[in-house]
């Protein structure tokens, strides 16, 4: 048993209860960076608050870290990829409605790669200190 | 006097001298570069690129190699991390087996 399983109830609620908040926000961040303030990168660490808060109230539980990882570079590859064919074929050239397509998948994948790279970093980080 | 007060005080007049050279230097020229860049992107972002708004046309048109290596980079990142916990870890299990 970890010795800060004693964790506190009420910030355990309180955390259950930002939870969601915390991935509308994120999510809302990452969408709307497209056209409005915000983007992929500010979006990711915005969700990556997620698994900090969980951390807190389960310092035990590691959420599916290898899952996290194999999703990390699956994500760079596929933003590696998208990148690089869009140069390929001239950005420029396509029709408008494919450049919206392509601004918030390519928005999304970097929400999602920039929460799992740093989902990872947290982790280890908090692997090495909390582990003895 | 001890060696690391003595190591601290010439770390404090390095900085003091390095703070000094630099405000010096910033009030030494009054040049200013053009914002040539700056009005570019303000009068033809949105024709050439067609994009919703400027910043997403820079970052995704006119530096799109910064966002892919920034991408890369932050996998550099986490590849370090994880690296160097991985044998960090691995020299403690070594100690504690001696």
């Amino acid at each position: 048993m970890n010795e800060r399983a004693d964790h506190s109830e009420i910030l355990e609620d309180i955390l259950l209860f930002i939870y969601p908040l915390i991935i509308l926000f994120g999510i809302f961040v990452i969408v709307t960076g497209v056209t409005q303030s915000g983007g992929g990168f500010q979006g990711g660490a915005v969700l990556v608050a997620v698994l900090m808060c969980r951390y807190l109230v389960y310092p035990d539980d590691m959420l599916g870290l290898n899952a996290i990882k194999k999703t990390d570079k699956i994500v760079l590859i596929l933003i590696l990829v998208l990148g690089v064919g869009a140069i390929l074929i001239g950005f420029s050239n396509l029709p408008q409605y494919i450049k919206n397509i392509y601004n918030m998948v390519i928005g999304i994948l970097i929400g999602i790669r920039v929460s799992s790279g740093l989902s990872v970093i947290f982790y280890t980080f908090a692997d090495i200190e909390g582990g003895d | 006097m001890r060696k690391d007060v003595r190591r601290r005080l010439l770390i404090l007049i390095c900085v003091i001298a390095i703070t000094l050279i630099v405000l010096m230097l910033l009030n030494a020229f009054d040049e200013t570069m053009k914002p040539e860049a700056f009005n570019y992107y303000i009068d033809k972002a949105m024709d050439e690129t067609e994009m919703p708004n400027i910043v997403t046309a820079i970052y995704l048109q006119y530096r799109l190699f910064d966002t892919l290596f920034e991408a890369l980079l932050l996998s550099v990142a986490v590849s370090a991390v994880v690296y160097f916990a991985a044998a960090w870890e691995k020299e403690e299990g070594d100690i504690e087996n001696e």
